[in-house]
């Protein structure tokens, strides 16, 4: 089986589409970074100035900022770090899950978990409380559009086109054979139907090199433009930064459930993209397995799709809590609310770190799909 | 040995083979049949491509799916639609192929370096070949068919595409490799395998119709083929073979139960025979009049 997978891995690469989707993604993500408008004189000042006041925002280094040199950049900083204090220190996690479930008229079962889960979030609360995570400065004012950039928008994009690559591909892969008429050459052979499993590694590798290159060449040109240095190193629940659910009517602290720095979360956040890259390459496979062709394929995946938004538009138009908390834990819900991951999730969740563990939940469940896929393809007549 | 007992296959509801049983040892063996009689669906079913709806196929007395990659290892098969990667090289592809078959890498690149001089493509061997013509395809077909050594070969359509020269150079090449192996060859070509084959298996009406030498085939349609002018009138009951030209002139050869006015009696061939078996329901009568 080893031998088979250069020789596939090869039969992919060869592909001219492969090639072009990868450059085309990475000058789509550079056109990102390049018109992201972010403002690198501030953040240049803000991490000259953290070296002399140090990174958290107290009345100590609103002295040491007095003294500084006046410039029109050290009159915002003072601006926005005015009147600033530890948010975390008297936060009632209780009152935010009332305030949530009254908003979004959570009912039934699930307003109940909801209460249990803000409950439950007052040691993460108390944690960030302590280590004054909402007075870290990061780059004050342009701290939030720089970390919703990183999270919402660029890990996004690679998100994105990693998903799309990986849907192509896992059912590009389990039907390839089909499509140059070589499968019949294929199922004789002694390697047989098991040739399969070359296949899905080697497109399983593809997608993995592809993801991680787009990760590392992504940041890369993010960093080269924006040196951010070391805003890596700020809390994410600093109060710069918050968790917005509905603009300017829903915005609360941005409540890992653990608390993490930026760098952290969006490492966290790459490992967690990767498991859902796992599950639509993995699922598609499958797909490509029992449609036995490429388009038909993809046509079941776009009906899947659509029937998803279509049920989710349905439930949240009857106020189906129930059937909308089970909805979330469908992949395509947990690449819709990926910028709330590994946070309280608000109505999107009612257990703590529920995407993680619906990440895990949706791998066991391919494991399920793929030994009945096995099954099923041991006996699938190629006609 | 290859066995196949009451074998059927249908798909959704439509028989397409009906309780066939064959027996298969050393040698070649032509199915041959028109279009559409159910040879492809016969051949599948020996590659483990479709599997029975009743019967089973036995190799050496066991089940060829229980088998599994141990049956499919004596296997080689050329399909009759042989579908290839455009850029690879044929070295390549044979290559490929034999990580397929699992052999061991070097013998595999003897074994290639043969194949591909015993089907006069060593010139060409490191060219793509997506610029190959479909002669020279089907010479890659026939080669990794071949690559594991298979005690069983199954050549479907095998001729297709090939030139005369390079059609008589095949069928010498079967004939010899079948002194050790077993060789089912599908046509509808009946010079495909009139001298070289041990058997003939025809199907006829989903059913097996038979196995005979050719020898014998010919032989059913002894003294019921004559050759007459063009100008003859045929009878409701004879069946036009073939039109032929020869120094007398326009002929037509003729299956028909009776000695025609100015015919005259030829040596059937097996093409004549197969023409015969398979002819229409009208000319049915032809065979069913009394000699």
């Amino acid at each position: 089986m080893l031998r088979i997978i250069p020789f596939e891995i090869r039969k992919l690469f060869e592909q001219p589409m492969i090639f072009l989707f990868f450059i085309a993604s990475l000058f789509l993500n550079t056109m990102y970074i390049a018109t992201a408008e972010l403002d690198q004189s501030y953040l240049n000042y803000v991490q000259e100035t953290e070296v002399k006041t140090g990174t958290l925002i107290t009345s100590e280094f609103h002295e040491k900022l007095s003294n500084q040199y006046t410039s029109r950049n050290q009159q915002r900083l003072l601006i926005e770090t005015a009147k600033l204090e530890n948010v975390f220190q008297h936060y009632a996690t209780e009152v935010l899950g009332q305030e949530m479930i009254n908003y979004f008229q959570i009912q039934g079962s699930v307003a109940e978990k909801m209460k249990i889960k803000y409950e439950k979030l007052t040691s993460v609360v108390h944690e960030l409380a302590e280590e004054q995570a909402a007075l870290e400065m990061g780059t004050a004012g342009e701290t939030m559009s720089i970390f919703t950039f990183i999270r919402n928008r660029l890990f996004r994009a690679i998100l994105g086109e990693s998903l799309i690559f990986a849907l192509l591909l896992g059912l590009y892969g389990s039907t390839s054979e089909r499509l140059t008429k070589t499968d019949v050459l294929v199922v004789t052979s002694k390697t047989g139907r098991k040739t399969q499993v070359g296949k899905y590694a080697a497109s399983f590798i593809l997608i993995f090199l592809f993801y991680v290159t787009m990760v590392m060449l992504t940041f890369g040109i993010f960093n080269h433009m924006y040196p951010i240095g070391t805003l890596w190193e700020t809390s994410m629940s600093t109060q710069f930064h918050l968790n917005v659910y509905v603009p300017q009517s829903l915005e609360i602290p941005f409540i890992p459930w653990q608390p993490m720095t930026l760098l952290n979360y969006t490492i966290l956040s790459i490992v967690l993209g990767g498991l859902l890259i796992i599950i639509c390459h993995g699922f598609n496979f499958l797909i490509g397995l029992w449609t036995d062709h490429l388009f038909r394929g993809f046509i079941v995946f776009v009906i899947m799709y659509v029937v998803f938004l279509g049920l989710e538009q349905i439930i949240n138009q009857m106020g189906w809590w129930n059937l909308h908390s089970l909805l979330m834990w469908h992949p395509i819900s947990l690449w819709k609310v990926q910028g709330y991951w590994f946070t309280e999730m608000g109505p999107y969740a009612t257990i703590p770190w529920q995407e993680s563990i619906a990440m895990v939940i949706n791998i066991f469940l391919l494991g399920i799909g793929g030994i009945l896929t096995s099954k099923f393809y041991a006996t699938k007549e190629v006609k | 040995m290859l066995v196949l007992n009451h074998v059927s296959k249908k798909f959704q509801s439509n028989p397409i083979l009906k309780d066939i049983s064959l027996t298969f040892e050393n040698g070649v063996y032509g199915l041959l049949s028109p279009n559409g009689a159910g040879k492809t669906t016969l051949l599948k079913m020996i590659t483990t491509l479709l599997f029975p709806t009743s019967g089973e196929i036995l190799w050496n007395g066991q089940a060829i799916k229980e088998l599994g990659a141990e049956y499919r290892g004596i296997l080689g098969y050329l399909p009759q639609d042989f579908g290839y990667y455009g850029n690879y090289t044929p070295t390549r592809f044979l290559l490929y192929i034999a990580a397929l078959q699992k052999m061991n890498k070097k013998e595999a690149k003897e074994k290639i370096d043969q194949l591909l001089e015993l089907v006069a493509l060593s010139d060409v061997k490191n060219k793509k070949m997506k610029r190959f013509s479909g002669g020279m395809i089907q010479r890659v077909g026939i080669a990794q068919a071949m690559l594991n050594n298979p005690k069983l070969l199954i050549l479907d359509e095998p001729t297709a595409g090939l030139d005369p020269k390079e059609r008589v150079r095949f069928r010498n090449l079967i004939h010899r490799l079948a002194q050790d192996r077993i060789v089912i060859l599908s046509t509808h070509i009946v010079s495909d395998v009139e001298t070289i084959a041990k058997q003939i298996i025809m199907i006829k009406n989903h059913h097996l119709y038979c196995c005979e030498t050719p020898s014998q085939i010919t032989q059913s349609v002894q003294g019921k083929i004559f050759e007459v002018p063009a100008t003859y009138q045929l009878a409701q009951e004879q069946l036009l073979l073939s039109e032929t030209e020869s120094d007398k002139g326009h002929l037509l050869r003729i299956a028909s139960p009776f000695i025609p006015k100015e015919g005259v009696e030829v040596r059937p061939s097996l093409e004549d025979a197969f023409l015969y078996i398979y002819r229409d329901r009208v000319a049915e009568d032809v065979a069913n009049y009394p000699l």
